[in-house]
C-alpha cells in the first residue's frame, strides 16, 4: 500500500471511530478540559494534517497508531471475570446494567487450544452457544478437525483441541475442557460448532441476537477474545495498544459498522464490519451488544485499524441447520432460504464420498504443507506463513505421540500464588543505587501488564525476549547475611533445596510458566523434560542468591520464583555449575563478597543472544519448537567498596559445536572476565553509568578476582613471549638478595627493596607474585600501592623482604626486568633519593655526606649581616595578620579556622609547644613509616632532625609561643612518610598523599622532593582534581626544581630573604609557580630535647612552601572552600584558581626575576582580598600541562645542554628509563653544586645496564 | 674501631689560608687594590705566600705554554691572558674569603687559586716518565721538590712503581673506559683502595655488591677491572694485574675508607709491594702521594692546563703534613695537590717506601686527608689482613 492510502485508510478509520464521522471530532475532543482521553499535541497536528490531506511521515502515523486509536479502541484486560477501563470514551462500559451483562458473558468465552499444534500456540475463540455447544470459526475449527457440513467431521489424526475459558491476565488458573466432537463446519460462513462435555451448570448458554444485520450499525459492541500477537502489523505499534501481552482474554469496545462484502472460502459474503481492536487471535470471539448483552456477531477477521468482520448472527438465526445444531438464538429464530443453501448441498453431497484426511489436499487453501519447501501455510483469513526451515519438515511431519509418563513426577516448588506482592529487583539494595540496565531494542522484549518488560519476583526481576523465549536480561539482589540465610532458625533441613521447595526427597523439582506472559514467550517445562537430555535447566539467577528473608516464608517465596521457566536457560552445562558440579559462580560471589565491605551483591546475568545460534528441534505444549540455544552466557556483579561501588563483568562460552543436540555433550566452559561495556554490546543493553563506571575490568583487584576463581582477563596475553632468561647480571644482584633473605635479617621497611609497578594489563597480586618468584627465586610481597582506587589501582607495590640495595644502576636493571615479566608499563624502584637537601649545618669533613654537601647554598645564620630586621619576618611582610584582621573584620573565618592541612614529612614532635595541641593524635593522620603507628618523629637519624615539626609550625603553629603559623588556626595532619627530609622514597609520599585525598585533605604541603614517579604523579592528579591545593617545596641547594613540585599540577614554592631576593640555596626555574620565605624563617626547633619551646631561624624553600598552606588555608577559610568551588568554571580546579589569584595578587619587588622564581612574592593580605570571581571565570588556569617525558628531556636540556637531550631523545619515549634519565638530569644539576665536583674527577655516572644498552654510544654524552 | 670522633676534625688547617698567610693581614682597600689594578700586579713580588700577582702571570702563562706543546699552537700572548685572567679570578676569591667562612669561595675562585700554588711551585704534581720522573724543576719555585726528588729518587720510584691505576671498562660500552682511582700492592696479590673507589658517593659507577652481612664484595660481572702499573706518561708497555676479588671494604659508615683488593697478575713487570707503616710518624713534615688525577669535568680548561691537563696518567705529588703528626692518630691533613682525584693513593715520606697513609679525600680549601697507617693497621678487619 503506498503512503497515501495507508494515510487515507488511516483517514477513514478514524472518522469510523467518531459519531459524526469527521475528524474534527477528535480534534475538538481534545481541546476542552476533559481532554484526558483525547490526543496530545503532536497528535492533533497530525490529525489536522491528515484533515488537510497532507502525506504522514512514519513518526506521525505511528504516533496516531499507537496513541490514538487505543485510546479510541482499547483491549480491556479481564482479570478474574471482571474489567476496569479508563478510556474515556468507553467509561459507560464501567455501568452497572453493562457491567452485569458483560459479567455474565465473560465466563462463557474461552480460548481455543491446540495442545498438539506444531506451531500455533493456541486457535482462537470459541464461546457457548448451546447445551456443551460452542462456536467458533471454522477456520480455527479446520486446525484441528477436518471434514465440512454435518457430518464426516473428524479430528485431525494426531491432533486434538479443546477450550480454557479462563487465560486471564495475571492468572495462572485454567478451566480447560476438551473438545468431543466436530458439530458443524459451516460451508459458507467462517463458523464452526463443537462439542465439550462437562460443561457447569452455571455456565449457560449465550444469546445470540435475530436481529438483522443492517439494524445493528452504530451498536456499541464489545468483542471478547483472546488477541494474539499479529505478524502482519506493525509489531511497535501492536505492542503499544496490546500491551504486549496476548493470549489473554480481553475485551475490546467497538461500533458496529456498515455491510460489507468480503471473500470468505473463495466466496463473497455479506460481512457486518465493527471497528473494535482485535486481532488474530480474535477469531471466533463474540461481538456482544452491550445494551442487550446479546451476541450479535462472530468474529472472523479483519485488520486491525482498518476494519473486522463477523458473521451476523441474524443471518445464522436463519440457517435452519444451524437451529437444529441447538445453538441458542433471542426470541424464535426462523429459518429461511438463504444464499448459502447451495453451499450446504455441495457440502453434503461431497459428504457422502470418503474425505482424504491430509493437510494439503484442501483446495480452498485452508492449510497447506508443501514437503518440498517446508513451508507450511496456515489460511485462517489472517494468513501465517511459517518458514521452518527445510531440515525441518521431516520433523515436524514426525512429531512424536505424547509421551504418557513425561512429569517423571515432577513438583512444582513452592511459590508465593499471589504476583501483586513480587516487588523484585531494588536498585537501592546496596546503598548506593544500581540502576537496572535499558535494553537497547525493547521491542524484542515481552511485555507485562504495567506496560514495562520487567517481570518481578522475590529479590530478582528479569526481562523475557519474546521471540527467543529466553530471559534477556536478569537482575537478583544477593544477601549472604546469616540472618536472611536462615530467618527463624529452623531445623536445618527446612532451609535446604527440597526443604524451602517442600519437596519429598525423591521428587523432583518441576519448573513452571509465568502466567503474566504469554506461553509464546517463554519455554515451558515440557521443553527442557523433553530435550532428549541435552540440555540442564539452568538458573539464571542462583536460587541460593536470592534464596533469602526476614521470615521463612519470603526466603520460601523467592526460593520458588527461581523456577519459572523464565529463569531458566537450557545449557550445555551448568553455566552456574563448574564442570566439577560446583557452584564456581558461588565461588567467585563469595570472593567479591569477601573483599566488599556488606554481604550484599547484585548481580545481572543473561545469556548473549545471537542470531546465528545453533537451532535445537526440540517440544514445547504446542508441540515441535525450534529454540535458538545461546552459546554465552553473561554477569556482572556489583558490590560495594570503601563507599564506591565496584562492578566485575564476566563471560562464559559454551561450545556447542560438536552438540547435534541429541545427546548431553560434557563441555568445558569458557570463563572470561571482561569490560561491563563489551557485556553492553553482548547483551543488547546498557548498564547505568555508575556500573560502567565502577567497572573493575582493568583494575588489579578484578583480575586478582577473576584469577582466584579460575577466569582469564579478556584480552590479556599472558605470560608474554619475550621474557626468555634472566641476564647474568640481574642474577647477580637478586642472588645478594636472596643470601639476605635467608640470613633472616629484618632491615626496616624503609630500607628494603621496593619496586612499583604500573602494571600494562591487569594482573592479579598472586600472580605477579608467583611470576617474580618463579623467575628470581626470591621471596616477594604485592600489595596494592593505593587504597582501593579504579584509577590507581594498576599501582602495586613489589616489596623484597629483607632485601636492601644502594645500588641505583641494580635497582634499575631488577626494575626492568620485573617490566619485562610482567609486561607492565613501569617498574619504579623507590631510590631514597638525595636531591632535596636542608641542613645548613655542614657534615662532618671526610663523612660520605660531606661529599656531597653543597657548601654555596645556605647563608651563614652567624653572620650579623643575615640576620633579619625583623625575627617574625616571615610572617609579618607576607602580610599574614593583616589577611587574617582583614577576615576578622569582614566576619569571615580567619587563620585557616575550618581548613585541613596534611603534611606529608618526618612527622611531629608533638611535645614541642608550637605544635597544636594533640596534632600526632589526629584519626586523620598516618604513618607510612612505621605503618599503623602515630606520625611522631622519633628524632633520629641524619638530615635536618624535626623537619616536620618545624615545617608544620610555620604552616600551623597556634599563635602563642614564638613561633605563629600562617594559619595558626587551621587543623595540621601530619603524615610520616619519610625518615629524613634529605632522603625521597617515591612510593610512600605517593601514598601520603592519596591518603590525604581519601581523608578530605583542603591542602596538602609537602617540604621534599626527588625525582620523578608515575604513582606519585597520579597521585597528585588525583588530588588536583579533587580540589585539593597541593604545594610542593622547589628544591634546596639542587638549582633545579625537584619533583613534585615540578609537576605541572603541583604549585612549586622558590623561596626569597626578607629583602625579596632569591635565598641562595632556592631551586628555579621555569617549573616555580611563586616565592615565599625562606631565608632566616622563625620556625619550632625539636633538636633540643630539653628545651621543648625552642624557636630558631631556619632555611630553605620547605619553609615558603609551609609558608604558603598556611595562607592558602587562609584563602580557603575567609571566601569558603565549598562556595570557591561552586565558582570554579567547567574545567578549572581549586588549584588552578588559587594559582590564578596567586598570580594576581603576589608582590613583585624590582628587579624580581620572574623567569625562575615565579609570578612573585606571596602576599596574603592582596590574596585574600582579590576578588577570586575574576579568575574563576576563566576556562583553566595551568595552561600546558607536561608529561613526564617533556619534564625529564627538559631537565636534561637545562643541566647538560640540548646535546645530551637529544643523545636520549630516542630513549626518552621508553617509560621504563624516564625515572632513570631522571636521576641522571638530578645528578648532573647536583652534582656541579656539590664539594665534591669540585676537584675531584668523577667517574662516569652510573647507569643501569638496560639503559646503557638503549642509549648506546649516547649513553658517554650523559655518563661522563 | 675507629669512629668520626678519632679524626679531630675541628683541629682542621684551613689549607687556602695557610697558602696565603697575608690574607688576613691586608686591608679590604688594600685587597680592593690588589684585585682591580694593573699596578697591583706590579707592586705584588710574588713568592710563597704573597698575593696573586704580575709574577702569577708570568708563571702560570710559562706553565700553560709548556703543558700546550705537542698539542695545539698557543701563543705566548694568549696565554699570558689566560693567566691574567686566572689570577684575577684568584685574587677575587680571596677578597671573598676574607672574614668570612671557608666555603664562601666559588669554584673557579678555588681553582683558580690552586693554579696560583701550582704556578708558584710551592706545590707540584710531577708526571711520571716509565722509569723515572718528569723534570720538577721545570715548575718556577719547585727547586726544593726537585732537590728531595733526587735524593731520595730509588725510594720514590720504587713506590710509584707499586702504585696502579684502577682501570675500568665498560662490557656493554667498550669504548668507554677509564681510571676510577688508584691503588697499590701491599703484598703479592693484595692491592690496598679506598671503599670509595669501588663505591664512589653518590652517583658514579659502582663497580662491585656487598655481600649481605660480610665486609666483603664481588665484582659487578659489566666491567672489567684491572690495575694497570705502567699507565704513566712514559713509553707504552704492560704491568697489568686482574682484580680477582674483593676481600674486604670498609661498611659505609666506617671512618676508614679502605678496600682491600685480590688480585692476580695478568702481564707485564711485577713490581715489589709496599709495607704498610707501623708508625704513622714522618721523618720531615715533607711527603708525597702517587696517584691517578683524572679529568676535572666542571674545571675550566685554562686551569685544567696549569695544572698540566690532568688524564689519569701516573703522578707525583709533593706537599706538607698540615697538622703535626702525632703516633697512633687516626688521620693526617696535608696539602700536596691532589686535584683531579688521588683516591687510593699512598702517602710516602721520604725516608722509605713505607705506606705511611691512605689517601682519601682532596679539599683544595680545608686541606687533604689520609688515613693514618696506624688507623688502618688497627682496623679490627682489615688490621689483619694488611
Amino acid at each position: 500500500m503506498n503512503t497515501n492510502l495507508v494515510d487515507l485508510t488511516l483517514k477513514t478509520y478514524l472518522c469510523g471511530t467518531t459519531n459524526s464521522g469527521e475528524l474534527d471530532e477528535i480534534l475538538e475532543e481534545s481541546s476542552g478540559p476533559e481532554a484526558a482521553g483525547g490526543p496530545d499535541i503532536l497528535g492533533q497536528k497530525t490529525l489536522e494534517k491528515l484533515v488537510m490531506g497532507e502525506t504522514l511521515s512514519p513518526g506521525e502515523r505511528f504516533h496516531l497508531e499507537a496513541i490514538i486509536i487505543p485510546e479510541r479502541r482499547p483491549a480491556i484486560d479481564i482479570v478474574d471475570g471482571d474489567y476496569q477501563t479508563r478510556h474515556q470514551d468507553w467509561l459507560h462500559l464501567n455501568s452497572d446494567p453493562i457491567r452485569k451483562r458483560l459479567h455474565t458473558a465473560l465466563p462463557k468465552i474461552g480460548r481455543v487450544e491446540l495442545p498438539d499444534h506444531p506451531t500455533l500456540p493456541y486457535g482462537g475463540t470459541a464461546f457457548i452457544v448451546g447445551d456443551g455447544l460452542l462456536m467458533t470459526n471454522r477456520h480455527v475449527a479446520e486446525l484441528f478437525s477436518t471434514g465440512l457440513g454435518l457430518r464426516n467431521l473428524s479430528f485431525i489424526l494426531g491432533m486434538s483441541g479443546g477450550v480454557d475459558f479462563l487465560r486471564e491476565r495475571r492468572s495462572i488458573r485454567t478451566f480447560y475442557l476438551e473438545f468431543s466432537k466436530v458439530v458443524m463446519i459451516h460451508p459458507y460462513w467462517d463458523m464452526a460448532l463443537v462439542k465439550v462435555e462437562g460443561l457447569p451448570g452455571n455456565l449457560s448458554s449465550l444469546v445470540l441476537s435475530t436481529e438483522p444485520a443492517g439494524s445493528l450499525i452504530g451498536r456499541d459492541v464489545a468483542v471478547i477474545g483472546y488477541p494474539g500477537f499479529d505478524p502482519r502489523n506493525p509489531a511497535d505499534v501492536q505492542n503499544f495498544v496490546f500491551d504486549g501481552i496476548y493470549g489473554v482474554k480481553r475485551l475490546q469496545p467497538g461500533r458496529m459498522k456498515a455491510i460489507a462484502t468480503v471473500r470468505s472460502y473463495n466466496h463473497a459474503v455479506e460481512a457486518q464490519t465493527h471497528d473494535a481492536s482485535t486481532l488474530g487471535g480474535d477469531s471466533g470471539a463474540c461481538v456482544l451488544d452491550v445494551t442487550t448483552g446479546e451476541v450479535i456477531g462472530l468474529h472472523f477477521g479483519g485488520r486491525y485499524a482498518v476494519a473486522n468482520f463477523c458473521v451476523p448472527t441474524g443471518a445464522l438465526a436463519t440457517d435452519g441447520r444451524v437451529i437444529d445444531a441447538g445453538v441458542r438464538f433471542a426470541g424464535t429464530a426462523s429459518r429461511a432460504r438463504s444464499d448459502w443453501e447451495p453451499f450446504w448441498r455441495s457440502a453434503e453431497a461431497s459428504a457422502a464420498e470418503p474425505s482424504a484426511i491430509t493437510l494439503n489436499t484442501d483446495s480452498a487453501g485452508r492449510s497447506s504443507m508443501t514437503k518440498e519447501t517446508g513451508e507450511v501455510t496456515v489460511t485462517v483469513p489472517l494468513e501465517i506463513t511459517v518458514r521452518l526451515g527445510a531440515v525441518q519438515t521431516h520433523s515436524v511431519a514426525s512429531v512424536a505421540p505424547p509421551a504418557i509418563d513425561d512429569i517423571e513426577r515432577a513438583e512444582e516448588p513452592v511459590r508465593d500464588p499471589d504476583y501483586s506482592t513480587r516487588r523484585g529487583y531494588d536498585p537501592d539494595f546496596l546503598g548506593m543505587r544500581v540502576s537496572l540496565p535499558t535494553p537497547r531494542n525493547p521491542q524484542n522484549l515481552a511485555r507485562v501488564e504495567d506496560g514495562s518488560h520487567l517481570l518481578h519476583y522475590h529479590h530478582f526481576s528479569l526481562a523475557m525476549h519474546r521471540q527467543r523465549r529466553l530471559a534477556f536480561f536478569t537482575a537478583a539482589n544477593v544477601d549472604a547475611s546469616k540472618a536472611v540465610k536462615r530467618p527463624e532458625n529452623r531445623p536445618q533441613s527446612d532451609y535446604s533445596r527440597k526443604g524451602l521447595a517442600n519437596l519429598g526427597p525423591n521428587d523432583q523439582e518441576k519448573w513452571f510458566s509465568d502466567p503474566r506472559i504469554l506461553a509464546t514467550e517463554q519455554l515451558p517445562d515440557k521443553f527442557f523434560t523433553k530435550d532428549r537430555g541435552s540440555f540442564d535447566k539452568g538458573h539464571i539467577v542462583r536460587r541460593d542468591d536470592v534464596a533469602w528473608g526476614m521470615t521463612y516464608d519470603e526466603m520460601r517465596n523467592a526460593n520458588g520464583d527461581t523456577f519459572h521457566v523464565t529463569n531458566c536457560s537450557p545449557q550445555v552445562a551448568g553455566f552456574n555449575r563448574s564442570n566439577l558440579g560446583e557452584d564456581n559462580w558461588g565461588d567467585l560471589e563469595n570472593l567479591i563478597l569477601s573483599q566488599a565491605d556488606t554481604e550484599k551483591l547484585v548481580v545481572f546475568s543473561g545469556p548473549v543472544l545471537e542470531p546465528n545460534d545453533p537451532v535445537f528441534l526440540g517440544v514445547d505444549l504446542e508441540g515441535s519448537v525450534a529454540v535458538r540455544i545461546p552459546q554465552r552466557y553473561w554477569k556482572v556483579i556489583v558490590a560495594e567498596k570503601n563507599g564506591a561501588l565496584e562492578s566485575f563483568a564476566f563471560l562464559l562460552e559454551q561450545d556447542l559445536s560438536s552438540v547435534e543436540l541429541e545427546f548431553l555433550v560434557p563441555t568445558t566452559w569458557k570463563r572470561y572476565m571482561v569490560a561491563v561495556s563489551r557485556i553492553e554490546d553482548l547483551a543488547d543493553l546498557d548498564f547505568d553509568p555508575a556500573t560502567r563506571a565502577a567497572d573493575q575490568v582493568e583494575t588489579t583487584e578484578g583480575v586478582s578476582l577473576a584469577a582466584a576463581s579460575g577466569f582469564e582477563a579478556s584480552g590479556t596475553a599472558f605470560p608474554p613471549a619475550a621474557f626468555s632468561a634472566i641476564s647474568p647480571s640481574v642474577q647477580d644482584i637478586v642472588s645478594l638478595w636472596r643470601e639476605q633473605q635467608t640470613s633472616g635479617k629484618k632491615p626496616d621497611d624503609m630500607d628494603e627493596v621496593r619496586f612499583v609497578v604500573l602494571l600494562g594489563t591487569p594482573l592479579s597480586d598472586a600472580t605477579i607474585k608467583s611470576e617474580i618468584e618463579t623467575a628470581f627465586n626470591l621471596e616477594v610481597n604485592v600489595s596494592p600501592l593505593f587504597a582501593s582506587d579504579r584509577d590507581l589501582d594498576r599501582y602495586r607495590a613489589i616489596d623484597i623482604p629483607g632485601a636492601t640495595s644502594d645500588d641505583r644502576a641494580d635497582l634499575f636493571d631488577v626494575a626492568r626486568a620485573i617490566n619485562t615479566l610482567l609486561a607492565a608499563e613501569t617498574v619504579e624502584p623507590d631510590l631514597a633519593t638525595h636531591y632535596y637537601d636542608s641542613d645548613t649545618l655542614r657534615p662532618s669533613e671526610g663523612s660520605a655526606e660531606s661529599a656531597n654537601w653543597a657548601f654555596w647554598c645556605w647563608v651563614n645564620e652567624d653572620d650579623p649581616a643575615n640576620q633579619p630586621t625583623d625575627k617574625d619576618w616571615a610572617i609579618n611582610k607576607t602580610r599574614v595578620p593583616n589577611a587574617w584582621a582583614f577576615s576578622e573584620s569582614q566576619g569571615k573565618p580567619s587563620k585557616g579556622k575550618g581548613i585541613k592541612i596534611f603534611q606529608p614529612d618526618t612527622g611531629v614532635v608533638p611535645t614541642h609547644k608550637e605544635m597544636p595541641p594533640k596534632v600526632a593524635k589526629n584519626p586523620l593522620s598516618a604513618n607510612f613509616v612505621e605503618g599503623g603507628k602515630s606520625p611522631v618523629d622519633p628524632m633520629t637519624g641524619s638530615g635536618n632532625l624535626g623537619h616536620g615539626t618545624s615545617t608544620g609550625s610555620v604552616a600551623a603553629s597556634p599563635v602563642a609561643g614564638l613561633v605563629r603559623g600562617s594559619a595558626p588556626e587551621a587543623m595540621l595532619v601530619p603524615i610520616r612518610c619519610i625518615r629524613s627530609v634529605a632522603v625521597f622514597n617515591q612510593s610512600r609520599v605517593a601514598q601520603a598523599i592519596d591518603h590525604a585525598r581519601i581523608k578530605g585533605a583542603h591542602v596538602i604541603t609537602m617540604s621534599l622532593g626527588g625525582v620523578v614517579s608515575s604513582a606519585l604523579h597520579d597521585a597528585v592528579r588525583k588530588a588536583v582534581k579533587a580540589n585539593i591545593i597541593v604545594l610542593a617545596a622547589a628544591g634546596n641547594c639542587v638549582g633545579t626544581v625537584v619533583w613534585p613540585a615540578r609537576y605541572d599540577e603541583v604549585i612549586a614554592v622558590g623561596g626569597v630573604n626578607e629583602k625579596d631576593k632569591p635565598w641562595k640555596g632556592s631551586s628555579s626555574g621555569r617549573s616555580v609557580d611563586v616565592s615565599g620565605p625562606a631565608e632566616m624563617v622563625l620556625k619550632a626547633d625539636a633538636r633540643d630535647a630539653s628545651n621543648p619551646a625552642k624557636a630558631s631561624a631556619g632555611q630553605g624553600t620547605s619553609y615558603a612552601t609551609a609558608h604558603l598552606a598556611g595562607v592558602a588555608a587562609c584563602w580557603l577559610a575567609h571566601h569558603g572552600r565549598d562556595a570557591l568551588i561552586a565558582r570554579l568554571s567547567p574545567g578549572m580546579t581549586l588549584q588552578g584558581l588559587f594559582r590564578g589569584v596567586l598570580a594576581k595578587s603576589s608582590r613583585v619587588p624590582a628587579g624580581f626575576d620572574t623567569e625562575r622564581y615565579g609570578v612573585g612574592i606571596v602576599n596574603a593580605e592582596a590574596l585574600i582580598k582579590a576578588d577570586p570571581a575574576v579568575v574563576a571565570g576563566l576556562e583553566s588556569a595551568p595552561g600546558h600541562v607536561r608529561d613526564i617525558e617533556a619534564q625529564v628531556r627538559e631537565l636534561l636540556a637545562e643541566v647538560a645542554g640540548v646535546g645530551q637531550a637529544e643523545a636520549a631523545a630516542p630513549v626518552l619515549r621508553d617509560r621504563q628509563s624516564l625515572l632513570e634519565l631522571a636521576c641522571s638530569g638530578l645528578d648532573m644539576a647536583r652534582f656541579s653544586q656539590s664539594a665534591a665536583g669540585q676537584l675531584e674527577a668523577r667517574p662516569p655516572m652510573r647507569l643501569s645496564s638496560g639503559l646503557k644498552k638503549l642509549l648506546g654510544d649516547d649513553a658517554l654524552k650523559i655518563i661522563r | 674501631m675507629s669512629t668520626i670522633d678519632d679524626f679531630h676534625l675541628d683541629q682542621t688547617a684551613k689549607r687556602i689560608r695557610r697558602l696565603f698567610p697575608t690574607l688576613g693581614h691586608m686591608s679590604a682597600p688594600e685587597l680592593g687594590r690588589a684585585g682591580s689594578s694593573e699596578a697591583s700586579f706590579e707592586s705584588s713580588q710574588g713568592g710563597v705566600g704573597a698575593l696573586p700577582g704580575m709574577r702569577d702571570v708570568q708563571a702560570i702563562s710559562e706553565r700553560l705554554l709548556a703543558a700546550n706543546r705537542g698539542h695545539r699552537q698557543l701563543g705566548a700572548t694568549e696565554a699570558e691572558a689566560m693567566a691574567t685572567n686566572i689570577v684575577r679570578k684568584a685574587q677575587n676569591g680571596l677578597m671573598k674569603l676574607d672574614g668570612a667562612p671557608d666555603w664562601v669561595l666559588d669554584t673557579e675562585e678555588t681553582m683558580a687559586l690552586e693554579a696560583v700554588v701550582q704556578g708558584r711551585g710551592q706545590l707540584v704534581a710531577v708526571r711520571v716518565m716509565g722509569d723515572t720522573l718528569d723534570d720538577i724543576r721545570q715548575y718556577p719555585g719547585a727547586d726544593m721538590w726537585a732537590m728531595l726528588a733526587d735524593a731520595h729518587i730509588t725510594r720514590i720510584l720504587a713506590s710509584v712503581s707499586a702504585a696502579a691505576a684502577v682501570r675500568v671498562t665498560d662490557n656493554l660500552l667498550p669504548s668507554l673506559s677509564w681510571v676510577q682511582g688508584t691503588a697499590f700492592l701491599i703484598s703479592r696479590n693484595l692491592a690496598l683502595t679506598n671503599r670509595h673507589v669501588l663505591f664512589p658517593p653518590a652517583y658514579g659507577t659502582r663497580l662491585a655488591r656487598r655481600v649481605p652481612g660480610t665486609t666483603t664484595a664481588r665484582l659487578k660481572g659489566e666491567y672489567e677491572i684491572c690495575l694497570d702499573f705502567a699507565f704513566d706518561s712514559g713509553e707504552p708497555r704492560d704491568s697489568t694485574y686482574r682484580i680477582v676479588d674483593i676481600p674486604f671494604v670498609s661498611e659505609d659508615a666506617d671512618p676508614v675508607d679502605a678496600a682491600l683488593l685480590k688480585v692476580e697478575h695478568r702481564a707485564g713487570a711485577e713490581p715489589d709491594a709496599l709495607t704498610i707503616s707501623r708508625d704513622s710518624v714522618f721523618d720531615i713534615d715533607r711527603l708525597y702521594v702517587v696517584g691517578h688525577p683524572g679529568r676535572l669535568a666542571s674545571v675550566p680548561d685554562d686551569i685544567q692546563m696549569v695544572f698540566d691537563n690532568p688524564d689519569e696518567r701516573k703522578r707525583v705529588s709533593f706537599g706538607k703534613l698540615m697538622d703535626p703528626v702525632m703516633s697512633g692518630q687516626a688521620h693526617i691533613v696535608h696539602d700536596a695537590p691532589t686535584i683531579g682525584g688521588y683516591s687510593g693513593a699512598a702517602v710516602h715520606g721520604f725516608a722509605d717506601t713505607s705506606v705511611h697513609a691512605l689517601h682519601y679525600w682532596g679539599d683544595a680549601r680545608e686541606g687533604n686527608r689520609a688515613i693514618a697507617a696506624t688507623a688502618l693497621r688497627n682496623h679490627p678487619t682489615l688490621g689483619s689482613m694488611l
